[in-house]
């Protein structure tokens, strides 16, 4: 097969820890580098290096979602430019949805890597940059792609080396934050940079001909990990439904529809079936639709090594053109993520049948994204701030779901601490803990989510993204469900109520805003839960007692202050439910 | 009163060896020693290396000493007390929540670290202070006095308290201290607004946690350690060391569990930048490789960068500690071939047991010293001074069955392909954290220590283009060499979290002052006459609405200043570590004293001069594999021992010592600097 087989492994060894070492320093180039909080504290960004054909060779740590998308950004930008107009010292910029995979926030920088005058590889880095025009900071009911902020498909903002004023013109006019956009901008092209001279030296000492077939040894080991774990699951089919709440704009649940085919080594996910292509903003580009696929893939075949092509090579993905995970432009795609992270996720089910051992049952399904404006009382400026949310996660066939953890898609992604949201912003939060019970029952017992209250000093306007209100978690092998996500606003007054996704509400000075975040769903039988377990949760107070006996069939004594098993009235209950289970 | 003032040691407790070394004052000398180390109970190979090392401690002046081994393996082990959390009300979960990132981001079964405080001990009282420390809601004292009654009924040892906002008015965290105690008397008690006085409810509930935890074991350890010296008649001052480079006398330290935690590595570090001025070089990069971890520390214009926060095992800690990395590779880095056919060295690590194969004592992977002895660096009839015999048939079985055959290379490329990618593990680890400060490793020159630090360090010289590798003497026992050259500090600090433009420098003054009059407090309560005290102001600041802030110096008097100098003296600091400066407003974040009580630290005397001829110290020649050469070479062997000033040793060339060899590869030289130090740079 490939020349790889000749050079000497230790050699590759040496360079893939090149390879590595150089794509962590890009991270660390850019979140140096960055002037936005979404990027150096959300990890809002993906860097990576890829080869000649925009094959990923080596990807440093952000935000697990967007894992691999850039192979395709490359493509199309390099296409559409013409390899042969690209020169030693250009760097390239698109910010279009259908070829980023996201919205034009996540605008993409790519850096052709020049050795001896001939294109070796790319560095690449797409990262939320805070405003890009558009009709606000985010949005839950765009129609189409131009109300969701500036299009570039692709332009060269550094030409030979030099920045391209136009183009920085042309940004600036475009943004309401245009020195922060600029510098992010800038710091994007850092990162490429140095990304870009750290591999013109590795060829500078290896030699082209070493570094390629390093290279192709790198990614032929990945995929021989792949093609092996695939191997060890069963060939045949399944497939597992997910719905959105609703599209953005209309009230209707968006349904979505995924299919594994595993043949041999080779393993096909297909989208067919899914809704067609929406109105509201929650279509989602195929690049972003073969991401999340492929995030769900390694985080079940090769959570331990560093993602490369060669895992994905025996993947194919189908999505059908204008369904909502292939759709067409210019159909708008603001909130793509969600739809993408709720299919990806209903992929765990169908591992949880072929490789139990590595997967989960669902989680709570959402981030409660909340984002408010207002004027500042003591200046009158302007000021936006946001929160995003964690939930219960699904259980294991070993282990409980963790309780109060973030989605798997944002990773690193951390909350904004209580008293650094009111230092800044005129909040005040009055309550965060765990949800007791929102966990679903099983064997092994689903996360728990948690609860967060806050109350507005002054007038904010608020924009909520809250989903899978409607469908809560999924549990596993007769696990049960978990509680669901509610958002409700104005609580504890007459006009209290729960609200969907939401853009430009008011929230008026001294009126609250409740979070109840989802817990995961549960593992197998909950009439097979130790009951030490159960009663550990009840004196932990993530069960309640009475769900202890409902969910569990297990009965509690409470003595004063301390709790045990009635261990004979545990053992008829579980005895009768076993013999006439609820329902039936 | 008896005469004490010639003798210093002090003891570096590691993984395997527990080091010592003592410093003569009157003959300016230092000598080492190593007692093996007993993990169950680290006090007894204290006291075996100073039996070893045949010190009358009642000569002794100072006796410097770290409790990080006993603190961490207490945290380790979960061997701390039981203890409960009190947070206000609607917010006892914090800890539990953390931050609800994922550090292992592809790990679907992703497991936080396990609670120290578990659910049914975590409280919460109504109570409610604001971002500008007002009171919202008063502390409900009845409601107290009905937790303290459950702590008690509980037998809780350990109480740790963290209000929200506590940082900027601690009034009802040291109101509910009291309350708490009128109830309870026994229970120890740890306010978050004393451990860690910054905001951020989770990392400062969790650090206070930790420290109501470990404190009791650490505050016995040092009780212990103070009985048994002064059963053998020490009357010396005991200093233990800081996570962030400083000292504390004994007394201080038992409350401040906390504060020792990462302290082992520190030795080598402080060491480190006492070695940066003697050698004229500023910029230096210390690394350590032991048997298990390969640390690394950047030091800058002589001193060392101080991070403000860490994390163990899982858990964010709000101290200053040294700016020390660590990863998996050193003497014992088990190397393997994964199922798709790479060789992978480290992070696993053989340890001291099983250890490496040619030990012969049970290990059966291959590690990095079973490749070290293959090649040739490592003398198999004088390990260590010949207290360890090495077995190496049975290395050389074991590479050629699990690395050469599997990967078609004969004895000796394996065994040098090994070496090669934990070496090119440990160059890219420089160039990571390099690059996070935005420094480029070639303006540094490399300081070797640990027992493998003078193998590997001239091979990253190479790697790296650094100018120099610096093998400093007693390079196997620098972390406790370092040891000797700490000063007392104490650090405090107040976060105030406001924008510049709306505070006063009157006021800021105010507050600086107070926490000088706790800093010099604090010296004084340690003996440190007036003379030796030293105080130190900077305010951390950041622009309007960022996170990361940088540590801006004040001056030591702010009345007559204005604001603007203090922004300005903020943009040098941030353009100097960011490389530009934005010219929108400022916050001030947090203000800090440091207060530094000095400890003379011991001269270096030179050595003896020679004439810069080596030969008098060439005790042999060996065969050594050098792992980025094709062919074997002989390498002239030299007894360091022997070497005088300026004398110059070409290679091929090793330069032996009981417990490492320095490497001075074909094209290196390496020249004998006036005090000992070993200087290797290329030819």
């Amino acid at each position: 097969m490939s020349t790889s087989s000749t050079l000497d492994p230790i050699t590759v060894e040496v360079i893939r820890s090149y390879y590595q070492s150089t794509a962590r320093q890009m991270r660390s180039t850019l979140v140096r580098a960055s002037f936005n909080p979404v990027i150096y504290e959300m990890i809002d960004f993906s860097v990576g290096i890829y080869t000649r054909d925009a094959d990923l060779i080596a990807e440093g740590p952000g935000i697990p979602f967007f894992m691999g998308t850039l192979t395709f950004t490359i493509r199309s930008v390099v296409k559409h430019l013409g390899i042969d107009n690209l020169h030693d010292g250009d760097v390239l910029l698109s910010t279009y949805p259908y070829w980023t995979g996201s919205h034009p926030q996540d605008a993409v920088i790519i850096r052709p890597i020049f050795v001896e005058e001939r294109i070796f590889g790319y560095t690449a880095v797409k990262a939320h940059l805070m405003d890009l025009g558009a009709k606000d900071i985010y949005g839950t009911d765009t129609t189409d792609i131009w109300q969701e902020g500036l299009q570039l498909h692709a332009v060269k903002v550094v030409k030979r080396g030099k920045l391209d004023d136009e183009i920085v013109g042309i940004i600036r006019a475009n943004s309401r934050m245009p020195t922060e956009v600029i510098g992010d901008i800038t710091a994007e092209i850092s990162a490429c940079g140095h990304g870009a001279k750290r591999i013109q030296e590795l060829v500078h000492k290896y030699g082209a001909d070493t570094v390629e077939s390093a290279t192709a040894s790198i990614l032929d080991h990945g995929e021989r990990i792949a093609r092996e774990a695939i191997k060890a699951m069963p060939d045949g089919q399944w497939s597992a439904e997910s719905a959105l709440d609703n599209n953005g704009l209309t009230q209707d649940q968006v349904p979505f529809r995924a299919t594994v085919r595993i043949t041999g080594d080779e393993i096909t996910v297909d989208t067919s079936g899914s809704a067609p292509q929406q109105t509201g903003p929650v279509n989602c580009p195929f690049p972003s639709t073969v991401s999340a696929i492929r995030l769900v893939l390694k985080m079940i075949i090769a959570p331990n090594y560093d993602a490369n092509e060669g895992f994905f090579r025996p993947l194919k993905v189908v999505s059908p053109e204008g369904s909502v995970f292939n759709p067409k432009a210019p159909a708008p795609i603001f909130l793509s993520g969600w739809s993408a992270q709720i299919m990806a996720e209903s992929l765990f089910q169908i591992m949880a049948e072929i490789a139990p051992e590595r997967s989960v049952a669902r989680s709570g399904g959402d981030l409660g994204g909340v984002m408010f404006s207002g004027i500042d009382p003591i200046d009158g400026s302007f000021f936006a701030g946001g929160a995003d949310e964690c939930c219960g996660q699904g259980a294991g066939r070993d282990q409980d779901g963790e309780n109060a953890l973030i989605l798997f898609v944002l990773g690193e992604s951390s909350n904004i601490p209580i008293e650094i949201s009111e230092e800044r912003w005129p909040i005040l939060t009055e309550k965060y803990e765990l949800r007791a019970d929102s966990g679903g029952a099983g064997k092994w017992r689903g996360g728990v989510g948690v609860v967060k209250q806050w109350k507005a000093l002054i007038d904010l306007k608020l924009i909520g993204t809250i989903e899978q209100t409607k469908t809560p978690a999924w549990g596993v092998h007769g696990g049960r469900s978990g509680k669901g996500n509610k958002m409700t606003i104005s609580v504890g007054l007459p006009h209290e109520r729960p609200m969907g996704k939401v853009s430009g509400w008011v929230l008026p000075a001294g009126e609250r805003l409740l979070f109840e975040m989802g817990g995961g769903g549960g593992w197998g039988d909950p009439l097979e839960r130790a009951p030490t377990r159960v009663l550990n949760d009840v004196v932990g107070g993530y069960v309640s007692m009475e769900s202890a006996e409902r969910e569990y069939a297990v009965v509690i004594r409470q003595h004063d202050n301390s709790y045990s098993v009635d261990e004979k009235a545990t053992r008829g209950l579980r005895e009768r439910r076993r013999a006439a289970p609820e329902g039936t | 009163m008896m005469q004490k003032s010639d003798i210093r040691f002090a003891i570096d407790t590691g993984g395997t060896f527990t080091d010592i070394v003592v410093f003569d004052e009157r003959a300016g000398t230092f000598s080492m020693d190593k007692a093996l180390t007993t993990p169950h109970n680290t006090l007894e190979g204290v006291v075996a290396a100073i039996a070893k090392a045949r010190i009358d401690l009642r000569e002794v002046q100072r006796f410097f000493v770290h409790g990080s081994t006993t603190a961490l393996n207490a945290l380790l082990e979960r061997k701390g007390v039981r203890t409960a959390y009190l947070g206000t009300k609607g917010f006892r979960d914090v800890p539990e929540i953390m931050r609800f990132n994922r550090p292992e981001m592809y790990n679907p079964k992703y497991h936080k670290p396990p609670q120290i405080v578990p659910r049914n001990l975590r409280f919460e009282v109504t109570e409610r202070i604001n971002s500008r420390g007002e009171v919202l809601l008063p502390l409900d004292e009845s409601e107290l006095r009905g937790i303290a009654r459950t702590l008690r009924r509980e037998n809780v040892a350990a109480l740790a308290i963290c209000f929200l906002h506590s940082f900027k008015n601690s009034i009802h965290e040291r109101r509910a201290c009291e309350v708490i105690r009128e109830e309870f008397p026994e229970v120890s008690i740890a306010l978050s607004s004393l451990v860690a006085g910054e905001h951020r409810e989770f990392e400062r509930g969790m650090t206070t946690i930790l420290n109501a935890y470990l404190a009791p074991v650490v505050e016995r350890w040092i009780g212990d350690l103070q009985r048994e010296l002064k059963a053998r008649e020490f009357a010396g001052e005991i200093v233990l060391t800081k996570s962030d480079g400083g000292g504390l006398t004994a007394d201080s330290a038992k409350s401040s569990a906390i504060n020792m935690l990462l302290s082992g590595p520190a030795g080598g570090v402080i060491g480190g930048a006492y070695m940066s001025t003697l050698l004229g070089q500023p910029n230096l990069i210390t690394m350590d490789v032991g048997g298990t971890s390969f640390d690394i520390a950047l030091i800058k214009k002589g001193e060392a960068a101080v991070q403000r926060e860490t994390e163990v095992s899982g858990y964010p800690i709000l101290i200053s500690n040294l700016d020390i990395r660590t990863m998996g590779a050193g003497g014992g880095s088990l190397a393997r071939i994964d199922r798709a056919g790479a060789l992978q060295v480290g992070p696993e690590s053989a340890g001291a047991v099983p250890g490496p194969i040619c030990y012969g004592r049970g290990g059966s992977q291959v590690t990095v010293t079973d490749a070290l002895l293959i090649n040739g660096f490592i003398d198999p009839t004088n390990f260590l001074g010949g207290t360890i015999s090495v077995d190496l048939d049975a290395a050389t079985k074991g590479i050629t069955e699990q690395i050469g055959g599997p990967l078609g290379l004969d004895l000796y490329r394996a065994s040098s392909g090994v070496l090669r990618i934990v070496m090119s593990n440990m160059a890219e680890a420089i160039k990571d954290i390099a690059a996070e400060s935005g420094d480029d490793p070639r303006d540094f020159a490399m300081l070797c220590f640990g027992g493998g630090g003078p193998l590997f360090g001239p091979y990253l010289m190479d790697e790296l283009s650094l100018p120099a590798a610096i093998v400093p003497i007693l390079p196997a026992a620098f972390s406790a060499w370092g040891m000797l050259m700490i000063d007392l500090r104490h650090d405090v600090a107040q976060t105030i979290a406001q924008p510049l433009s709306r505070v006063s420098l009157a006021d800021l003054e105010r507050q600086f002052v107070t926490l000088e009059d706790q800093g010099k407090t604090l010296l004084r309560r340690e003996g440190v006459p007036e003379e030796r005290s030293q105080l130190v102001r900077t305010a951390d600041m950041r622009y309007l609405g960022q996170e990361h802030s940088v540590s801006v110096p004040i001056p030591v008097q702010l009345a007559g200043l204005d604001s603007v100098t203090l922004f300005e003296a903020f943009e040098n600091v941030y353009e100097a570590v960011y490389g530009y400066r934005l010219g929108t407003p400022a916050d001030v974040v947090t203000l800090r004293v440091k207060a530094i009580g000095k400890i003379p630290a011991p001269r270096l005397r030179p050595i003896a001069s020679g004439s810069g001829d080596p030969t008098k110290a060439l005790v042999g020649t060996r065969v050594v594999h050098d792992f980025l050469e094709v062919e074997a070479q002989e390498f002239r062997v030299f007894d360091r021992s022997r070497l005088l000033g300026a004398d110059r040793v070409d290679g091929p060339a090793l330069i032996v010592e009981p417990t490492t060899t320095t490497v001075v590869r074909e094209h290196h030289t390496c020249t004998v600097d006036r005090v000992g130090s070993l200087l290797v740079t290329r030819r």
